[in-house]
């Protein structure tokens, strides 16, 4: 749904406070509307209530000091509440019923939306929220000056596609492969999946050989462990002295200790129970052995931490880090024109100093790169075996130093020279398992000599037994684990696929969108720039295939081809190419909101493109002329351009207002609230409050005194309202004092000799009481009582205009100065 | 390798909501049950909120107990599609 704007009423906000009588600004849905103000009563805030309502922030005063203290400024400082109240009456577009938006901010800062109809405020306040709805000198200035890709960015928001780059940008952000990887760990799962296929490997050759010392062969190809467990319980129920102890369990549940007791039993002494023992412990140290990292692996490590180390040498720490990437976002701006200038020093070197921070930044990369091949190669060693071993092999005073290696890797510690002492650790380890292993097998072969050899092979083949119920756990635990692993980090795969072809979609999808609708907005850009600047120069953006940015430049200059924007436009030319820019794509592309707010944005412009622009506006963006256009309003300050308005004002399509006020005390408009502006007044006055009534006489004098003059028709000069605003209301009594004295001496004046002398009494009471310091400035002189007196002159100098028609009804002004009705 | 190219293009003729419908129902044919997970989040990405990543990552680790081929939760009702 679109909405046009019916009112804003303001109260207790920036420059305008109207404590209890809010400003209220109506503006015509189906006319262009201007706001005329002088300088210091409240334009902007108008401007800045609205962008505060759509956007909850001013941008001026958020980018302020922290000791300014910029929050603080939203409010009036003069509201007696401390509460800002901004009331938008929105009509929908197609006709329905209007809706009241209510947007509070407290002391606090707090902000509160209410809508009449009950929806959700904040919502409708964000879709309303487009790039071309508040557009004030500073936007244009920005849109050129700006880098491409945020020109890019506010472009996309022109074309309708802000929502569409917010939402490709997340979904960018989502399938980010580095922070991905962090998040699921995947390095150090690729290390572990890596160590546990090891570890399977390693299984299988354990079960193959525990399996031949107990079964005598080797197991069948193909066969099942449970085959292989069917065969094992057969050979230890085969043999006499143990069968009690196989009888009624499978071979997992048989208890090599129990069996060991037996044998025990039927001999008995210490050397078989040592026999066992040994048995167990050379199995340990076989296994430990075989678990232990590799010679290999230990020089990749080195490998992969030296590259880490090398990395890390050419980079200077995180500081440096900032330090490049904003060099690099500096010297990639377009307006940087020469890249051999550092922007630091402001010194011009051989080199592109852009390429230089790019490179810096890449070794950065190849940092993190490093460490994520060192996070992946760590976790796929067994290092808890080799702490095991380091343990058990421990010597007095040594100091552990598996561990330490271990710390040092969540540590980012590292280093090659970490990693060669522990590969020398590894070594030292592998040695004294091995010396170890020897040492226990040479006793082992020793009491196997000695004890009866049957007894011997028993115990032999029930160690046998308990290898393979060992090695066949561990295999199938670790090929659970593989399973749950593998299928983790296909799950994970599947979730980065997902992403990977969402924001790869959509991507697609909005820099197609962007192209389109970029080649639609760019004849009409052209066209409107035309239509301003009346000369031989025409506008380009452009855009690359997938890219944020957008470029901007001249197709042509006069008689040259493709020249720099930014470096020949003056600024009013500036201006007008975004202006246009704007403009095309707003009437291409808007959205629910159907009206532009326009502040202040003809200040560089000559009175000439001033007109130009007026009238593009008038005749081919907004309403009424352009059938369901946007509706325009316009704000100003401008004198000249006020006489535009004031003549426009008078047409069908345009409605014209003038505010007048004071951030003190009240900003009103001065047409359809005179009698407010009366009667505060006079309340003020009566109050004995002569410093806040006298800038209101003076809006009630100017309208009065501009009422006379329009409606009897007295024509005045054309500089008449441009010189100082103080001294206007003395020119508008001259003028029509003229246009009298011209009719009296010329016998056609219209008015009676009492009006005439009234006339002159009224003139003389404004000007000593009221005029003769308003002009100087000096209104401490003012005293409530004369000012009283001034109202009265006021009412009295228009009532000298008027005649009753018929006695008894209300007066009317003369139809002019020669005649009544 | 070649460029990947889809299937979903942005209408001009339909507005953001109607857009973002369209786009559910392309990424149910991706993968569903992803889908229904990511869908609800498009709104609120599109209106420029920042993405709790962490969570919709979880979220759509969970999701993958689900084959990708099951449930395509109902893409055809837009109003549910984009939250």
């Amino acid at each position: 749904m679109s909405w046009l704007l019916e009112q804003i009423s303001i109260e207790g906000f920036r420059g305008i406070n109207n404590a209890g009588a809010p400003l209220a600004l109506k503006f015509h849905t189906g006319k262009v509307n201007s706001v005329f103000a002088p300088n210091g009563v409240g334009k902007s805030s108008i401007f800045e209530a609205l962008t505060y309502a759509l956007t909850s922030e001013i941008p001026k005063l958020e980018a302020l000091p922290a000791a300014e203290r910029g929050g603080t400024y939203y409010l009036n400082c003069f509201h007696p509440e401390n509460t800002g109240t901004i009331i938008l009456s929105l009509q929908p577009d197609p006709p329905g019923p209007s809706i009241s938006v209510s947007v509070t901010r407290d002391a606090a800062g707090v902000r509160t939306v209410t809508v009449s109809d009950g929806r959700d405020g904040e919502a409708l306040l964000q879709e309303l929220n487009r790039e071309f709805v508040l557009l004030d000198a500073k936007t244009f200035q920005r849109f050129i000056d700006e880098t491409p890709l945020n020109r890019g960015r506010s472009f996309s928001g022109l074309l309708g596609l802000g929502s569409y780059s917010a939402l490709r940008q997340a979904l960018q952000a989502l399938s980010n492969t580095r922070a991905f990887n962090n998040h699921f760990d995947v390095n150090a799962k690729n290390g572990r999946k890596q160590l546990i296929e090891r570890q399977i490997a390693q299984a299988r050759t354990n079960i193959r050989e525990s399996y031949l010392a107990l079964v005598g062969e080797e197991p069948v190809q193909g066969a099942s462990n449970n085959d292989l467990r069917t065969k094992a319980h057969a050979i230890l129920h085969n043999i006499p002295l143990i069968q009690p102890k196989c009888e009624g369990k499978s071979f997992d549940e048989i208890s090599p200790e129990d069996c060991l007791v037996s044998v025990r039993e039927a001999e008995g002494g210490p050397d078989r129970e040592r026999l066992a023992k040994l048995l167990q412990a050379e199995t340990r140290w076989t296994e430990a052995i075989a678990a232990l990292p590799t010679a290999e692996f230990a020089a990749q490590l080195v490998e992969i931490a030296r590259e880490r180390d090398t990395a890390l040498e050419q980079t200077q720490g995180d500081m440096f880090l900032r330090l490049y990437r904003l060099t690099r976002e500096i010297t990639e701006r377009e307006d940087w024109k020469d890249k051999t200038v550092c922007p630091a020093c402001d010194r011009q070197g051989d080199t592109s100093v852009l390429d230089h921070a790019t490179g810096k930044v890449a070794l950065y990369d190849a940092v993190t790169a490093a460490s994520g091949k060192l996070t992946q190669a760590w976790a796929a060693g067994d290092w808890d075996r080799l702490a095991e071993v380091e343990n058990a092999t421990k010597q007095d005073g040594e100091i552990l130093q598996i561990a330490s290696a271990k710390a040092k890797i969540s540590t980012n510690e590292f280093t090659e020279a970490v990693a060669v002492s522990l590969q020398a650790r590894m070594e030292i380890l592998r040695r004294r398992a091995a010396d170890a292993l020897a040492a226990v097998t040479a006793e082992k072969l020793a009491l196997e000599q000695k004890l009866p050899p049957s007894l011997v092979a028993v115990t032999e083949k029930v160690e046998a037994a308990r290898r393979l119920q060992s090695a066949l756990l561990s295999f199938e635990t670790s090929l659970a684990a593989l399973s749950d692993l593998t299928s983790e980090l296909h799950r994970i795969e599947r979730v980065r696929t997902f992403l990977t072809d969402a924001s790869g979609a959509f991507s697609q999808a909005e820099s197609d969108a962007a192209t389109r609708r970029l080649a639609a907005v760019e004849p009409l850009c052209r066209e409107i720039f035309q239509n301003i600047i009346f000369d031989p120069v025409v506008p380009a953006i452009s855009k690359r295939a997938g890219a944020e940015d957008l470029q901007i430049s001249l197709a042509s200059f006069h008689d040259l081809a493709n020249v720099s924007a930014q470096s020949v436009l003056s600024e009013s030319y500036r201006n007008a190419f975004a202006i246009s820019v704007y403009l095309a794509a707003a009437s291409l592309y808007g959205g629910a909101a159907k009206f532009l707010l326009f502040d202040d944005v003809t200040s560089s412009l000559d009175a000439g493109h001033q007109f130009h622009l007026m009238e593009v506006i008038r005749t081919r963006f907004s309403r009424p002329v352009v059938t369901n256009g946007l509706q325009v309003i316009l704000l100003s300050h401008d004198t000249l351009l006020e006489k535009y308005f004031n003549t426009n004002g008078a047409t069908a399509g345009w409605s014209h207002q003038r505010i007048e006020g004071t951030p003190r005390t009240a900003v009103l408009p001065q047409s359809n609230a005179v009698n407010r502006v009366r009667d505060a007044t006079m309340t003020l006055l009566n109050a004995g409050n002569a410093q806040d009534a006298a800038p209101r006489i003076r809006q009630y004098l100017e309208y009065v005194l501009e009422e006379v003059i329009i409606r009897c028709r007295i024509p005045v000069p054309m500089d008449i309202a441009l010189g100082d605003d103080r001294r206007m209301a003395g020119h508008l009594i001259g003028a029509i004092d003229a246009q009298v004295k011209l009719h009296a001496n010329a016998n056609s004046l219209v008015l009676e000799a009492a009006q005439v002398q009234g006339l002159n009494l009224a003139v003389a009471t404004i000007s000593a009481n009221f005029l003769a310091h308003w002009s100087t400035g000096q209104t401490q002189a003012f005293a409530p009582g004369a000012l009283l007196g001034v109202m009265q002159a006021i009412d009295s100098y228009a009532d000298c205009f008027k005649f009753e028609p018929v006695p008894g009804q209300a007066r009317r002004f003369y139809k002019s100065l020669s005649q009544k009705q | 390798m070649a460029k990947k190219t889809y299937e979903f293009g942005i209408d001009d003729a339909l507005g953001t909501s109607d857009n973002l419908a369209v786009f559910a129902k392309q990424l149910g044919k991706m993968d569903a049950p992803l889908a229904v997970v990511l869908t609800p989040h498009l709104a609120r990405l599109a209106a420029g909120h920042t993405p709790d990543a962490a969570a919709i990552w979880n979220a759509l680790f969970a999701a993958t107990a689900e084959a990708p081929g099951q449930d395509l939760a109902g893409p055809d009702d837009d109003e549910e599609a984009v939250e």
